[in-house]
């Protein structure tokens, strides 16, 4: 059955309408979860909170094994999805940009929409970064980026293939992996809290 | 963690479970199936020696020209700008990264069509998009560009814009009247696609 859209089932005007609507839904769980706040994106990278890990493991891991059940039961047709390219050394360097804005901003792009939306004025100017560093990059992409850009291809990188298992096994694992550090990133969560909690009463003079 | 944690995570581990028990799916690395090709088969997939014409002399840049006769054929004369992958190397691993991409819009051609088309049935059969055949070939070329019949007096006022731009375009070629770009054998400039020193994909795996 699936994609409806690569398929001709449905239009581009009803694609388009689906996605505001999906958009709207992601938003406001973005919003309803919490993730407006920079405290708590942030809280990763001090393991005060690890909500933002949690959330995006279990997002990635949960369409990864939707998305080869349908595949399974003929619900969506694999071939016909978009299956980008690895670049690796783009993309880690990519990766590693995206974690300093993370840091310092306290929003990924998607977030700080929605922040945005909530009237947060770190939020506005992280907007407004977003679309300079948008025009800037297509702007200087041909003699700056380019070459860089279409360097270090893999061509399209199945992990599980390419270490040899079955990608439902690899899923599988990467559950477990999940499981496990989510239970980790707990324990974490909970020793930092609390030695925060007991820095916060020395400062005012509250020693136990 | 509350109890409902404990749900959560064991319905996230189920949801592995049943993943891990599902065949694998090989996204775009596989011969496209027969109802697929069927229907890249059906759709338009060819430049006119008009539409040829008019990119090389635009110089639009998402234009990559695959001459795939011998390179003895190569050598005598190709189009402007064309690189040379002889039909029967089409599918070697160096050459992949030029025919299984998607930043350009690559024409296919040869002395007729029946090459070129063999070329991209090929390629089309692997999943590989944005591939086009040059109709007619550089037969066609010769007998549509470099020596453009004249319309009939009472011809439609198009064919004779069609005429004035097939002279136009045989002088830019170097033939007859004012020559700016040199006929040459070799192409001036070849557009750059970027090729992996080493396939980071195992032979026959996922990777493609």
């Amino acid at each position: 059955m699936g994609p409806l859209f690569t398929q001709g089932i449905i239009s581009t005007e009803v694609n388009h309408i689906l996605a505001f609507f999906i958009g709207i839904g992601f938003g406001f769980l973005l919003e309803a979860a919490g993730f407006t706040n920079t405290r708590k994106l942030a809280g990763v990278f001090y393991g005060y909170d690890m909500t933002v890990l949690k959330v995006f493991f279990t997002a990635a891991l949960t369409a990864a094994a939707g998305l080869l059940i349908l595949h399974t039961l003929g619900a969506i047709d694999l071939h016909m999805t978009y299956y980008p390219k690895t670049y690796w050394l783009p993309t880690l360097v990519g990766g590693l940009l995206m974690a300093l804005g993370f840091l310092t901003g306290g929003f990924c792009p998607g977030t700080s929409f929605c922040a945005a939306t909530t009237g947060k004025i770190d939020a506005m100017v992280f907007v407004g970064g977003i679309f300079l560093g948008i025009f800037g990059y297509a702007f200087t992409y041909e003699p700056i980026f380019e070459k860089f850009r279409n360097s270090y291809g893999l061509g399209r990188v199945n992990v599980a293939d390419w270490i040899g298992i079955p990608q439902g096994l690899f899923i599988l694992l990467m559950v477990i992996i999940a499981i496990v550090s989510f239970l980790v990133a707990d324990k974490v969560q909970k020793k930092i809290n609390a030695k925060q909690s007991k820095e916060d009463l020395h400062d005012l003079g509250l020693d136990e | 963690m509350k109890k409902t944690d404990y749900i959560i995570l064991s319905l996230f581990l189920l949801l592995g479970v049943i993943a891990a028990f599902m065949p694998n799916a090989k996204p775009h690395n596989v011969i496209l199936d027969s109802h697929t090709f069927l229907y890249k088969l059906s759709s338009e997939h060819f430049y006119t020696t008009d539409d040829v014409a008019k990119a090389i002399i635009n110089k639009d840049p998402s234009l990559l020209l695959i001459d795939v006769r011998s390179p003895e054929e190569y050598k005598k004369y190709t189009l402007p700008g064309a690189i040379n992958i002889p039909v029967d190397s089409l599918l070697l691993d160096k050459y992949r990264n030029y025919v299984d991409q998607d930043v350009y819009n690559v024409v296919l051609f040869s002395n007729g069509t029946e090459l070129a088309e063999k070329a991209w049935v090929m390629c089309t059969g692997l999943g590989y998009d944005h591939l086009y055949v040059m109709r007619g070939g550089l037969n066609r070329w010769f007998t549509t560009i470099f020596m453009p019949p004249k319309p009939k007096d009472e011809a439609h006022q198009s064919a004779f814009e069609l005429y004035n731009f097939r002279k136009a375009a045989a002088r830019y070629f170097g033939i007859g009247g004012t020559i700016e770009q040199p006929q040459s054998s070799a192409p001036a400039v070849q557009p750059q696609v970027n090729i992996p020193k080493t396939s980071g994909a195992p032979e026959g795996g996922g990777c493609e």
